[in-house]
């Protein structure tokens, strides 16, 4: 019995402590990761639509029409009120995990740009789908008719990221 | 000093934890696809193994024998859990890469393994020798067997085209089964050369 609690007794503490340390470094870093993120997102919001000077975010957005893909958020890209284009965020399941891309769209509805924001795919396979040299095949369609080896050749040996980009690009494409 | 030193050495060659002692392998084969994931992850280790030796050999007075496993897994996640939050914020582009890897150093072998073997039986200064042996010699396997898969996977050495351009990447080798083969192949080269080194030594 007396084992026990003094046992307990020591977990106890130690946990006490560990639980400081890590609340500690939590506080100490959320600052820092909220900041990146947010700066983050804008970079790449601007990467996308240079000509644009701030980002407006849209509050309706519309239901997906593959349901396998998610809309998170719409942004107009503005320059002195006038629209130069939108970028709209997506996700999509790849193949070992959930694909986080921002799709740019200008306003006679061509893709200018797309970049995977956030995507835990096989590295060095399915996480080359978040390469320029894939994802520059996408740039100026205009229509969501577009095929996989026909229009846009996949990553080799990753045919289901490749796939789960094209969903995601064909849906921002309906959306435009 | 001596002792410092010899506990260092130990875990490059002699107690390599990869090559010789072969626990923790998991984040070893994937993880080592490129070599700029490959020394990110290494140091994320060192880290953790340092400091989860240096807390398991200080809080050896207050351990009692039959909850010291308990003990060593909060001392290993809390390091754990404070590099994946330092790195998330002043290396996000490292902390890409490396996802869901840190989590899982928790449960590396290889740290909670040496703390039950080394740390929990040994004073601060030898602890922390181990760890940092230990360290090298996981840095340097991870790191040459991530260079082997990236040049011959993809013809490059840290994102950096080293191949000639007849050159072929063999795709296999960032796959799984070339994790296996450029393991073995290490393992292989690793005792055969002490065994050369032994066999040289005896005569």
């Amino acid at each position: 019995m007396k084992e026990i609690i003094t046992y307990g007794l020591i977990l106890m503490i130690i946990c006490a402590i560990a639980a400081g340390a890590l609340a500690y470094t939590y506080v100490q870093t959320q600052k820092v990761i909220a900041l990146q993120k947010e700066k983050e997102k804008f970079n790449a919001l601007h990467e996308i639509l240079p000509l644009a000077k701030h980002f407006d975010k849209v509050d309706n957005i519309p239901k997906p029409k593959d349901k396998l893909v998610k809309i998170l958020e719409i942004y107009e890209g503005k320059n002195n009120n006038q629209k130069v284009g939108k970028v709209i965020g997506l996700s999509v399941r790849g193949y070992s995990s959930d694909i986080h891309l921002f799709v740019g769209i200008d306003n006679f509805g061509k893709i200018i740009k797309i970049k995977v924001i956030s995507q835990q795919e096989t590295p060095g396979l399915g996480a080359e789908v978040s390469k320029d040299s894939f994802l520059n095949q996408f740039i100026g369609k205009d229509s969501p008719n577009i095929e996989l080896k026909k229009d846009i050749e996949p990553v080799t040996g990753a045919t289901i990221s490749s796939r789960a980009i094209l969903r995601a690009v064909k849906e921002a494409l309906f959306q435009k | 000093m001596r002792e410092f030193w010899r506990n260092f050495v130990n875990g490059i060659f002699k107690e390599n934890p990869v090559l010789i002692l072969m626990i923790g392998l998991c984040s070893v084969l994937a993880v080592s696809t490129n070599v700029t994931n490959a020394i990110g992850m290494g140091l994320a280790f060192s880290f953790v193994m340092i400091f989860s030796n240096i807390f398991v050999s200080l809080l050896r007075p207050i351990t009692p024998h039959n909850i010291r496993i308990p003990i060593f897994i909060i001392v290993i996640g809390t390091f754990t859990t404070i590099t994946d939050l330092v790195m998330f914020a002043y290396l996000p582009e490292l902390h890409h890469s490396l996802g869901i890897f840190i989590p899982l150093i928790v449960v590396n072998c290889i740290i909670i393994g040496r703390a039950e073997a080394f740390a929990y039986r040994n004073n601060i200064l030898n602890s922390i020798a181990d760890g940092l042996g230990m360290s090298v010699g996981y840095i340097w396997s991870i790191t040459v067997l991530a260079g082997i898969r990236e040049l011959l996977g993809a013809g490059t050495i840290m994102g950096i085209p080293i191949m000639p351009s007849f050159f072929k990447p063999a795709l296999a080798f960032i796959m799984p089964p070339g994790a296996f083969w450029g393991i073995g192949l290490l393992i292989g080269i690793l005792n055969w050369s002490t065994e050369k080194i032994k066999r040289i030594s005896h005569h």
